[in-house]
């Protein structure tokens, strides 16, 4: 039962990365009706940037943390003004190859920037240590995790609802003509979507460097559980996107205790369910 | 006369706005039944629910004796009701032959033909050309749909329905942004196919010339039912009609 | 280019193939089968996107499937037909299963689904030890001869193997014609171009996409049987998404309008990448970079056939609509 619910607390945190992610995914498809193929690549970048900036040039973490959000950001606004806006109104195949391409060529330009896998740098000195809890040391960088996913959530629920630029970014998502007509500069709103998205991509990313190895795959491996939590969740809707992280974390968690040559397979087996019983997803209106 | 189209108590809600509030509506064999009603009436919800595209939240549905309710849009048109759109729906790149011979040979259940060529359907490709010639657009054949005038893709959205053989044929708004002249000749088309090859139609339209010189009955739509119904001089003279179209004068030719 | 003309080419084209062995390196031969392998992947892919509409990043997945079928055949039961069948039926099954969860989707969502598949495939074969060999893939797999109503022909050159995958390539590209010159061609082109119509004018359009997919699917399985014998392993990564971006490009490249696009860009794909591969390791990012200035340089008009892509893309609809639509 203990292990039960410690395995449980691990999936909660690992979940955090997976909730960053699809949140941004979310937002982006949502708003500029862009499914970016790319965004486990942003989440790479992220890690790759923390890494440089912590682990390399012993930037403080927190510094290193939003610097790298900062970079990821500016290149996701050139990514949607340079190569997505053209493609605004067009079948969606174009954008769909378009991300496709941009993930390929990210992928080997970090492998090509930055080599290999790299040492994980240690944790920083105030978030490290560990809590009991169910009669085993839970470290506390997880309950810092934790934190940071339930106040993004928290935080971007209060953007999007109590905030000018989310109340314009919500007309924009639901008519864009109409908005357009009433003053709101659609084109920024799409660029700071863009942003945001790719910011929370990158903070997830960057607070994985002092825990997880900075690799290549790590995008690929992103990107794939992001879909799967959007099948889960429903797409475009945050809260399907940030119950189906929780869904997904925890059992991958699981499955790496019960299952651990099929971890990943298990999850597939779940989405197929999901698909099977209920295509438009389980938190879907 | 037999009765083709029974709709009872149909009801379709999108979030809060019920778009199709308890509709019902009747349609027998060789009528020509105008649907009108202001912007917003439910027009174009009713004709979503009657060809398949949409699913009621209520109510049912019942074609030639058989409840279609739930049916999806494609064994509808087998069992003989077929719809034209408004939004303009031809196949754009196929020529325009090939935007009938699809329907014609889905028809004939030849779709799942994948060895024999297209050409080999002699008799299907006979029916394509002379159905052509009744649009008016045997010269276009080979045309992508696509790159046709606005005038000649209505023509062919409305042979593309026709192609199917429907019992019933369902037309939402076939004379939308027609000149005056075309939308004459477009009616026409209509009447002719209605007499020459035994369709009845159900058009939703807002010219009322082409209303009341086609139809043999109107039914009026108001906030997702019924109005009124009757023949076209009746609804012409009828006072909560013309209430209901105050400030949709424009479209009213005296 | 009129009809005569292209029967002359593919004449020419055909006779050109058949005394390739004759008149070119062992090397040649070698990278051409994987021109012809490319080439039946792209052809069945184009199906699907260019008939069907359908954008999938899965076909790696089926490659592998009919790839690693074929190996264990092969393993067990050194005759070629067995191996090559087998694979190919395999991807078809899978292909019609994973479509079957897949193709009642909208366009975006289904080729999130498709990439998502063939990632659950590639990890299936990195993990399965016990049948697929897990990361050191399968080694050892003969090029069994071909047993064919009690002829036995072994093929111990590169140059025979060959002839193999020539015929089998042709036979394919052959029916492929004739599927899409059918009614049932018409038909998913009608699927492709107005979904909404063609279910209006009696077309099962979830099922005749799940038939475009399992026959891309096949086609990828039946490319994927025909490398075990050619190179005597398999290892996960032909099930990668990265692999599934090869038939995407040469269709790109070639044209998607035209039946021969995906014939014409696996040619080039596989020689740019022989060339490139030789000047750096990083060939996909070379992919990546030239898939987004195809996509962006549409507007030109790239390779003929893409002008098609524009001119559906040119009638410009609110985006959100159309997401709208799409997430119906």
């Amino acid at each position: 039962m203990e292990v039960f619910a410690y395995q449980g607390l691990i999936g909660l945190s690992s979940a955090m990365y997976l909730w960053l992610v699809s949140a941004g995914l979310t937002i982006i498809f949502g708003v500029l009706g862009v499914l970016n193929f790319a965004h486990g690549s942003l989440f790479m970048l992220g890690a790759y940037l923390g890494y440089t900036l912590y682990g390399l040039v012993g930037v403080p973490f927190g510094l290193a943390v939003l610097g790298s959000m900062a970079v990821v950001a500016l290149v996701g606004a050139g990514v949607e003004r340079g190569l997505l806006r053209p493609l605004y109104g067009l079948d969606p195949s174009y954008q769909l190859l378009l991300t496709f391409g941009l993930v390929l060529f990210l992928d080997d330009l970090a492998k090509l920037v930055w080599g290999g896998v790299f040492r994980i740098p240690p944790i920083p000195g105030w978030l490290q240590g560990s809590v009991t809890l169910f009669g085993r040391p839970y470290p506390f960088y997880n309950l810092f995790l934790i934190a940071v996913g339930l106040s993004v959530g928290v935080g971007l629920w209060w953007l999007f609802d109590r905030t000018w630029w989310g109340r314009a970014v919500r007309a924009t998502a639901s008519d864009r003509e109409m908005a357009a007509a009433l003053g709101i500069r659609t084109p920024t709103v799409f660029s700071s979507v863009f942003m945001l998205g790719s910011a929370l991509a990158a903070l997830g990313g960057a607070l994985s460097t002092p825990v997880r190895p900075v690799a290549p795959g790590i995008g690929a491996a992103m990107i794939v559980q992001a879909f799967i939590i959007t099948v889960i969740g429903g797409l475009g809707n945050l809260r399907g996107a940030f119950a189906g992280s929780l869904l997904v974390g925890v059992l991958s968690s699981y499955g790496t205790l019960w299952f651990p040559e099929f971890e990943l397979f298990f999850i597939f087996a779940i989405m197929a369910a999901v698909l099977l019983v209920r295509p438009q997803g389980l938190f879907a209106r | 006369m037999t009765v083709l189209l029974v709709a009872r108590g149909l009801r379709k809600r999108f979030g809060d706005l019920a778009a199709v509030d308890g509709l019902d509506l009747q349609v027998e064999e060789g009528e020509c039944v105008a649907l009108i009603g202001p912007n917003g009436a439910g027009k174009t919800t009713a004709l979503n629910l009657l060809s398949g595209h949409l699913l009621p939240d209520e109510g049912h549905i019942t074609f030639r004796g058989e409840d279609i309710t739930r049916l999806p849009p494609h064994a509808r048109v087998h069992r003989g009701l077929a719809r034209s759109f408004q939004v303009m729906t031809v196949f754009p790149e196929l020529t325009a032959r090939e935007n009938l011979l699809v329907p014609i040979l889905a028809r004939q259940g030849a779709a799942r033909d994948a060895l024999r060529p297209v050409r080999a359907y002699r008799e299907a490709e006979e029916e394509a050309n002379s159905l052509l010639g009744d649009l008016g657009l045997r010269e276009a054949a080979e045309a992508p749909a696509g790159s046709l005038p606005h005038g000649d893709q209505r023509r062919l959205e409305l042979g593309i329905a026709v192609a199917s053989r429907p019992r019933l044929c369902l037309l939402d708004e076939p004379s939308s942004g027609l000149n005056p002249l075309e939308r004459a000749g477009l009616m026409q088309l209509v009447r002719r196919l209605a007499d020459h090859r035994g369709v009845t139609f159900v058009v939703v339209e807002h010219d009322m010339d082409v209303v009341f010189g086609l139809a043999n009955r109107v039914v009026v739509m108001n906030r997702g039912r019924v109005l009124a119904e009757g023949p076209p001089e009746d609804i012409r003279n009828n006072r909560e009609v013309r209430e209901t179209y105050l400030g949709e004068e424009e479209d009213v030719s005296c | 280019m009129n009809d005569l003309a292209r029967r002359w080419a593919a004449a020419g084209l055909l006779l050109a193939l058949v005394l390739l062995p004759a008149v070119a390196s062992r090397y040649v031969t070698y990278l051409v089968i994987h021109i012809l392998l490319l080439a039946l992947n792209a052809v069945g892919f184009n199906l699907l996107f260019g008939q069907t509409g359908l954008l999938s990043f899965g076909q790696a997945g089926f490659y592998a499937v009919g790839a690693y079928t074929c190996a264990r055949i092969l393993l067990a039961w050194p005759s070629l037909l067995p191996g090559v069948l087998g694979g190919t039926a395999a991807a078809a099954v899978a292909a019609l299963l994973l479509g079957s969860l897949s193709v009642r989707h909208t366009r975006i969502y289904f080729a999130m689904l498709t990439l998502a598949f063939g990632m659950m495939i590639f990890s299936l074969a990195w993990k399965w030890r016990a049948v697929t060999g897990g990361d050191d893939g399968l080694v050892g797999i003969p090029r069994a001869p071909l047993e064919l109503f009690g002829l036995v022909v072994a093929l111990p050159t590169v140059e025979r193997y060959y002839y193999v995958v020539l015929v089998a390539a042709v036979l394919a590209v052959a029916l492929m014609h004739r599927v899409v010159h059918s009614p049932l061609g018409l038909a998913l082109r009608a699927v492709r171009d107005s979904e909404v119509r063609a279910e209006h004018v009696g077309l099962n359009v979830r099922r005749l996409r799940l038939v475009a997919f399992t026959v891309a699917g096949a086609y990828a399985g039946l490319a994927g049987s025909l490398l075990p014998p050619l190179e005597n392993t398999v290892t996960p990564p032909i099930a990668h998404w990265t692999a599934s971006a090869e038939p995407v490009l040469a269709t790109l490249l070639g044209g998607i309008r035209h039946f021969a696009g995906p014939l014409v860009g696996a040619f080039v794909l596989v020689v740019a990448k022989d060339v490139i591969v030789r000047f750096t390791v990083h060939w996909s990012l070379v992919l990546g970079a030239v898939v987004v200035a195809l996509v962006l340089g549409f507007r030109g008009g790239l390779a003929g056939a893409l002008e098609a892509l524009t001119l559906r893309g040119s009638r410009v609809r609110p985006v959100s609509a159309a997401a709208g639509e799409e997430a119906r």
